[in-house]
Parts: structure tokens; C-alpha cells; sequence
């Protein structure tokens, strides 16, 4: 059983570039095992790794991880095109069953266009278990949903383009941190079962989480614009699962015009990062 | 700079490591013990490994096989011949330093 002195030993090793740790790693963590002063050991080790990997840096060593990182920024635009595409095919079958005499066609179009996000977060959760169990990522559980937030936001500060992802930037801001913020404890709690339990299990802690942080993301968009809108206070608390689905009537209808596709966009987005970090956390439990 | 100057921040360490090997091979633990009894000072592992290293990498100093474990280090001819010179200027900066303190 490794004591908390051997893992911190193991985590200020793993600073250093690869070269030097295979070289010298092992009678590092001699000495810092015998160590009569550790807090100022593992300081100086932690200190001299960190300016040995700085002075190993190279553009070519960092090239792949910016790509990685750049795509992870882009991702939730992509994810917005996907929306886009997927409701705009969910639009033209309506129009399509309209025409066609058929007398359920754009009755329906609010719960259409809500369930076209189910097809995107299916792609993207199938997409990332076949291709998310390498490494290519480090620390996914810190990364993953620092950078999509960060895309969120660069999404919503697009002009004309970031309406879609809510009318109000401050208020997208405020739901992208809120998101970040519920993303992270999610992570890390969809992490510490996934080694724990059982894959089901894991998937639907990680579900049931992800809803609430949908839910957490969505109330603080209405409880900053709700006045605007004209929408009572209490139309915030369960603000995600009515315009998620298109069902609820009359507020739904005014939810759904304030958040835009903000719930959507949030929703492929903690499927993403659940998916990833789960994934992965799930691979090496099995190694 | 030549010598044991181009080591920066490893310079001190360094010169401390080839006077700690001058009298035979050791490995890092007794390299450590005995900075410390010589500067009343035990250097970090990671200051005494970077310093290592980049004694290594000059070929001042060599690794031996390991034994009980722990792997030896000893000076090369080069590294001895290094430390010399280190010395001696360092003796003749010292010789100016106390003739002159004596003057004044």
C-alpha cells in the first residue's frame, strides 16, 4: 500500500521530462525516501524538474499537445454546427410530413428540434469511446473541461453567432462558469466511481450529475435575465429539463427563446467530457 | 565562462560533488552526507541530481555499476583535472583576498 510520502514522490517525479526521470528517477525518490527534511526535498526536486522539462521544451515537443488543446477550444463550435445541422434535417422531415397532409408536422417542431440533440450527443459519446482510451490528453480531468468552457465562451462572444448560444453574453458567461465549476466536481466524482464500481453504474452517476449540472448552468442563465423575459423567478428551477424537451407550454416557449441553444450546446458538451474522462479512468482501472 | 562556471545555479553543487568524489567513487546518498558535513548544508536531491547530470553530460564524472542497489559515481580523468584547475583558482583568489584584508 503506498503511503502519501511514496505518491508525492511519484507526482513530483512525473515533472520531470522522461530522460531525465528514466536516468536518475529512482535514486531521486532514494534519497527522498530517506529524506530527513521531505517538505524541502520534494520542494527542490519539484523546483529542478519543473526548470528541466522548461529547458526540454521545444516547439516541436509542443506542437501536438496545442493542436490537441486548440481542437478541444474548437470543439463546442463544432459541436454548434452539429446542432445546427442535425435540427435543420429535423425541420425539413417536418416540413416534409407537413406537406404530405399530414396534420402533426410543426406541432411538434419544438420537441423535434429538442430531440435532435439526442443523435449529436450520441455521435459524440460513440466517437470519443472508440478514439478517447490513448493518452493523447493529459490530465483530462482538469483539461477537458477548462478548455471546452473556454470555447463556450469564445462561442458566445462570437458576434451574431454567439446569440445562439443564449441573447444575454454576460449571462452565457455566468451558466459557462457555472457548467465549468458543477463539470469539474462531476469528473472528478464519475472518475473516483468508475475505478470503484461496476461500468453501469459509473454511466449513471455520471447521467444523473451531468442532468444537475445541466439544471445548476441553466438556472443561473434564467435568474440573471428573467425580468427581461418577463418570466417569473420560479420559471428558473427546472429551466433545462423544459426546454431540453420541448414540452412545458408557455414558459417553456420563453425559456427556450432566452436560452437559445444554450442547453444543447451545454449537453454535448458534459456528454463529451463525461465520456472522456470516464473512458479513460476506465481503460487504465482494466490495465 | 569555461569549466565549472557554464553550470549556472549547478556550479556551487558541482564543484561540491567532484571535491566529495576526489578521494574515490560514492554513491548519492554519501555524496550528499558529505556536502553536508563539508558546508554545514545537505543540497536537495534535485539540486544534487541537476548537478549530476550536467557533470555527467561534461564527462567530469561516470557512473559505476550499482551496487546494493544504488549506483556510484567517480571522477574521470578530465572532471579531476577540472577540479584542479577550479581549485587553483579559486586558492588565488583566496590568497588575494586574505593578503589583502591582512594589508588594509
Amino acid at each position: 500500500m503506498p503511503t502519501t510520502r511514496d505518491r508525492l514522490v511519484r507526482a513530483v517525479l512525473g515533472l520531470y521530462p522522461a530522460h531525465v526521470r528514466d536516468r536518475y528517477g529512482a535514486e531521486i525518490a532514494d534519497l527522498l525516501s530517506h529524506s530527513p527534511k521531505p517538505a524541502r526535498d520534494l520542494a527542490d526536486v519539484a523546483w529542478c524538474a519543473v526548470a528541466d522539462r522548461g529547458a526540454s521544451v521545444t516547439v516541436a515537443a509542443v506542437r501536438p499537445h496545442l493542436i490537441r488543446l486548440t481542437g478541444l477550444i474548437a470543439a463546442p463550435f463544432a459541436f454548434g454546427v452539429a446542432l445546427a445541422a442535425a435540427a435543420s434535417v429535423a425541420l425539413v422531415l417536418l416540413g416534409a410530413l407537413e406537406g404530405s397532409g399530414s396534420a402533426i408536422g410543426y406541432r411538434l417542431a419544438d420537441v423535434v428540434i429538442a430531440a435532435s440533440v439526442l443523435p449529436v450527443v450520441a455521435a459524440t459519446v460513440w466517437l470519443v469511446r472508440r478514439t478517447g482510451r490513448g493518452e493523447s490528453v493529459r490530465a483530462p480531468l482538469f483539461v477537458v473541461p477548462t478548455t471546452l468552457a473556454l470555447g463556450i465562451i469564445a462561442v458566445a462572444s462570437l458576434p451574431s453567432v454567439g446569440q445562439a448560444v443564449g441573447e444575454t453574453w454576460s449571462a452565457a458567461v455566468v451558466a459557462a462558469l457555472c457548467w465549468y465549476g458543477g463539470v469539474l466536481g462531476l469528473a472528478s466524482g464519475a472518475v473516483a466511481v468508475a475505478r470503484r464500481a461496476r461500468g453501469g453504474f459509473a454511466w449513471l452517476v455520471a447521467a444523473l450529475g451531468g442532468f444537475a449540472v445541466l439544471e445548476l448552468a441553466c438556472t443561473a442563465y434564467v435568474l440573471l435575465v428573467h425580468r427581461a423575459y418577463g418570466l417569473p423567478r420560479s420559471s428558473a428551477f427546472s429551466a433545462y429539463p423544459a426546454v431540453i424537451t420541448g414540452f412545458g407550454g408557455d414558459p417553456a416557449g420563453q425559456l427556450a427563446d432566452a436560452l437559445k441553444g444554450l442547453p444543447a450546446l451545454l449537453t454535448v458538451c458534459t456528454a463529451f467530457t463525461v465520456t472522456v474522462v470516464v473512458t479513460r479512468a476506465r481503460h487504465r482501472h482494466a490495465r | 565562462m569555461s569549466g565549472l562556471s557554464e553550470l549556472g545555479r549547478f556550479s556551487e553543487p558541482a564543484l561540491l560533488i567532484l571535491v566529495s568524489l576526489a578521494d574515490g567513487a560514492k554513491h548519492g546518498y554519501a555524496i550528499q552526507d558529505e556536502i553536508a558535513a563539508l558546508t554545514d548544508e545537505r543540497p536537495g536531491p534535485g539540486t544534487l541530481y541537476g548537478a549530476i547530470r550536467r557533470l555527467e553530460e561534461r564527462e567530469y564524472i561516470e557512473s559505476l555499476p550499482e551496487q546494493a542497489r544504488r549506483k556510484p559515481y567517480q571522477l574521470t580523468d578530465k572532471g579531476r583535472a577540472a577540479l584542479r584547475a577550479e581549485l587553483r583558482r579559486m586558492q588565488a583568489v583566496v590568497h588575494t583576498g586574505l593578503r589583502r584584508l591582512a594589508v588594509s
